[in-house]
């Protein structure tokens, strides 16, 4: 079952690298957002599997922080790039 | 068998966020990629909270791997609108 | 932000479904403003203050003692913690009271869950298929339902159907983004319109349906 998550994990962490070919190749602010969002959920995934291989019920805990607080960064990231534009 | 069940949804639901990411890398303009993070990411989320919620077990842990789903479920919603709202006054003003 | 739903689902209140349609007609823009003229008359304010703080009190203890495994230890900072919490959510401008149809939302959840592996496999199959069968374009959408928790239901779930996303508000229009041109919008639409009015309890608009 560990090997099992821990390749999981790798595969998550692969498409985290990916979305950051995406912002080195469109270098759009919106571009950025949208890893930032792939990003977020991600890494959320990342600390659930990572909770149940580390068998450390906490990072759940830090799994919903991040969550919340993800959701924050996005709408500052939108916030500030859109006053920006203007 | 709770084990083998468990591993299949973490595995569908890693298969949706590797979607996600070709689409993110291969579709062809912002909102369609868009498209695959909002939806595909969403889904390989909730899968692999199902899967880590048969393996933890306890009503603790399962209450929070629901909240951390909930959370991330109306953020991505709200975020992805929020993102098409932004990338279509980007292109007016430009 | 609308991370305070599950708050405000609970924070329901016996509703008039049919004053809340009746203010559609002409919405203000903003959905503070529509709320005075949305309060049912005959139950009266007090009432619906103290009830909406128990209910936001009693969401946030529960929370709590979830989130620190009813330790009683915890409590020196949950007591203070929700007692604030239910304040903030005073702060927040007046949401329109509504109520949830129970088998409305039992039938929408397993209705959204369908709906959505859908859309994340239609999006899956696409990104790995060779030719993505991608035709992209914006379409506008008339909104007809109630401004506050049923509109932001609907554009939020939109997102999740398959092929489509919510690009843009504007006035009573959104403006929707399609994977595929060639997708027919309006019928999904107005069953998910539909989905929601049963969800809480609204009546069905018959002189101006589209």
């Amino acid at each position: 079952m560990n090997t099992f998550l821990s390749l999981t994990l790798i595969a998550l962490l692969l498409s985290i690298l990916a979305g950051l070919i995406r912002v080195f190749r469109g270098p759009a602010p919106a571009e950025r957002m949208l890893a930032a969002q792939l990003f977020g959920t991600a890494a959320v995934a990342i600390l659930l599997v990572l909770s149940q291989l580390m068998q450390m019920p906490a990072l759940l805990d830090v799994a919903m922080v991040f969550a919340l607080l993800a959701a924050v960064t996005l709408v500052g990231f939108v916030v500030l790039a859109s006053r920006g534009v203007r | 068998m709770l084990e083998i069940a468990a591993a299949a949804f973490i595995a569908l639901g890693t298969l949706f966020f590797v979607a996600g990411t070709v689409g993110l890398l291969r579709f062809p303009d912002i909102f369609c990629r868009l498209h695959a993070l909002t939806k595909a990411d969403g889904l390989g989320l909730a899968l692999i909270a199902v899967g880590v919620a048969l393996l933890a077990g306890t009503a603790g842990a399962v209450f929070r791997i629901a909240l951390v789903w909930f959370f991330v479920a109306v953020a991505s919603a709200t975020c992805g609108h929020l993102i098409a709202r932004y990338a279509r006054h980007g292109v007016r003003h430009d | 932000m609308r991370a305070t739903t599950p708050l405000r689902l609970t924070a329901s209140a016996r509703v008039h479904s049919l004053t809340l349609a009746d203010g559609q007609v002409s919405p203000p823009p903003d959905a503070a403003q529509v709320v005075p003229a949305i309060r049912p008359d005959n139950t009266p304010k007090r009432l619906h203050i103290v009830r909406r703080c128990l209910l936001s009190m009693l969401v946030l203890s529960v929370l709590w003692g979830a989130l620190t495994d009813w330790r009683a230890d915890a409590l020196v900072f949950g007591i203070p913690a929700v007692v604030l919490g239910a304040a903030i959510a005073f702060l927040f401008p007046h949401p329109p009271h509504w109520r949830l149809s129970l088998r409305g939302a039992l039938v929408f959840a397993l209705w959204f869950a369908v709906q959505s592996v859908r859309g994340a496999v239609d999006v899956a199959l696409r990104a790995f298929a060779p030719a993505m069968g991608l035709r992209p374009c914006f379409r506008p959408y008339p909104l007809t339902l109630p401004q506050g928790a049923p509109r932001v239901m609907f554009i939020n779930t939109i997102t999740l159907l398959p092929g489509t996303l919510s690009a843009e508000v504007m006035g009573d229009t959104l403006i929707v983004h399609l994977l595929d041109a060639r997708t027919d919008l309006a019928p999904a639409l107005a069953d998910l319109d539909a989905r929601i009015r049963a969800l809480f309890a609204l009546p069905h608009p018959t002189e101006h349906s589209i």
